[in-house]
C-alpha cells in the first residue's frame, strides 16, 4: 500500500473514512490519526450544570421585567406631570383667582412627581433588586 | 421569545448550550469564568434577538458571539501573551513531557485534551469548532473572522503537531 502523507490521511478522515480497498490496512500513522480525531470528537468531561437553562431564563426574565417597571415608572411620572401642567393651564384660564390660590401649594405639587420617582428609584434599587438577585444565576 | 416568551427563551438556551460550552471552555480554562461567560453570552442573545436578520444560521451567530465574549475575556484578563507561542508552529513545544505522570493510556482523549489547552488561542478555537461543534470551513470563517484557507491550514498544523505528540505518547506507553 502506497503511504499516504499528513495531509491525505487528514482528508480521508475527514470525508468520514471512505472504504479502504480490500485487503488493505490501516498505517500507524493513519491509526494515531483515527485516534485522535476520534479524541478531538470527544465532548469535555465537564460541563455546565443541569438546570443551567432555567436559571438563566429566570435571571433575563427579572432583568426584563425590572427594565419594563422602570419603564412603567417614568411613563407614569410624565403623565401625571402632563395632567399637572394641562389641569393648571385649564383652572388658569377658566379660574384665575383659583389658580393663585394653587400657586400657595405649588411647592408639594412640584415636589410630588419627584417624590414618586425617588420613592420608585429605591424601591427597585434597595428592596426588589435583592429579590432579583437573590433569584439570579449563580452558577 | 421577541415578546419576552421565557419559555421560549430556555429551549434556545437547552438547545445552544452546548455549543456555547464547547467554544468557551478551551479558550477560558477556568471553570468558574467559563459558566460566567456562558451566562454573559445567553444575555447578549437574548439581547440581540431582535437584530438576527436570519442571514446565517442561527447556531452560527450564537457561536460568534461565544467566540467574540470569550476572546475578549482573554484579551481582558491575559495571562499568556501572542509572543508566548512561536511563529512557526511547527516549532512549538508542550510543557507536557511526561504524560504518564499524568494521565494513563485509557485517557487518550483526556491528554490530547491537555495538550489543545497549550496550543494557541487560534488553534484551539478551530479545533473546537470544527471537532466539536461540527463547523464547516465557512462557517469558521464566518464565526472567527479567518479566512477559510487559514482556518485550513491551523487545523492541518494543529493535528499533525497533535498527532505527532500522541504518536510519542503511545510509543513510551508501549514500553
Amino acid at each position: 500500500m502506497k503511504e499516504m502523507s499528513d495531509e491525505e490521511l487528514q482528508q480521508w478522515l475527514e470525508n468520514n473514512k471512505q472504504q479502504l480497498p480490500v485487503g488493505e490496512t490501516l498505517s500507524k500513522d493513519a491509526e494515531v490519526y483515527n485516534m485522535l480525531f476520534e479524541a478531538l470528537g470527544e465532548e469535555p468531561a465537564n460541563g455546565l450544570s443541569y438546570d443551567f437553562a432555567a436559571k438563566i431564563a429566570r435571571s433575563v426574565g427579572a432583568r426584563e421585567k425590572h427594565s419594563n417597571e422602570l419603564k412603567y415608572n417614568l411613563a407614569v411620572t410624565l403623565i401625571f406631570i402632563a395632567a399637572l401642567g394641562f389641569m393648571y393651564s385649564l383652572l388658569a384660564f377658566f379660574m384665575p383667582d383659583q389658580a393663585s390660590l394653587l400657586l400657595k401649594y405649588k411647592w408639594i405639587l412640584l415636589l410630588l412627581p419627584p417624590a414618586f420617582i425617588v420613592i420608585q428609584y429605591f424601591d427597585q434599587r434597595l428592596v426588589k433588586a435583592r429579590m432579583f438577585n437573590s433569584r439570579s444565576y449563580k452558577p | 421569545m421577541l415578546n419576552g416568551d421565557m419559555r421560549a427563551f430556555e429551549l434556545l438556551v437547552k438547545q445552544y448550550e452546548r455549543l456555547v460550552f464547547y467554544v468557551i471552555h478551551r479558550l477560558v480554562k477556568e471553570q468558574q469564568a467559563a459558566e460566567d461567560i456562558c451566562q454573559e453570552v445567553f444575555i447578549k442573545v437574548y439581547n440581540s434577538l431582535t437584530r438576527f436578520s436570519f442571514q446565517s444560521k442561527l447556531s452560527t451567530w450564537v457561536a460568534r458571539i461565544a467566540y467574540l465574549t470569550a476572546i475578549n475575556y482573554v484579551r481582558k484578563y491575559k495571562r499568556e501573551k501572542a509572543s508566548d507561542y512561536p511563529d512557526d508552529i511547527e516549532n512549538f513545544h508542550f510543557t507536557v513531557d511526561t504524560p504518564d505522570q499524568l494521565l494513563t493510556k485509557k485517557e487518550t482523549a483526556n491528554y490530547v485534551e491537555q495538550l489543545i489547552l497549550q496550543l494557541p488561542e487560534k488553534y484551539r478555537t478551530v479545533l473546537t469548532l470544527y471537532h466539536l461543534n461540527e463547523f464547516s470551513g465557512p462557517e469558521i470563517e464566518e464565526i472567527t473572522g479567518m479566512p477559510e484557507g487559514t482556518v485550513k491550514s491551523y487545523l492541518f498544523r494543529a493535528r499533525k503537531l497533535l498527532k505527532e505528540k500522541l504518536e510519542a505518547y503511545l510509543k513510551d506507553e508501549m514500553l
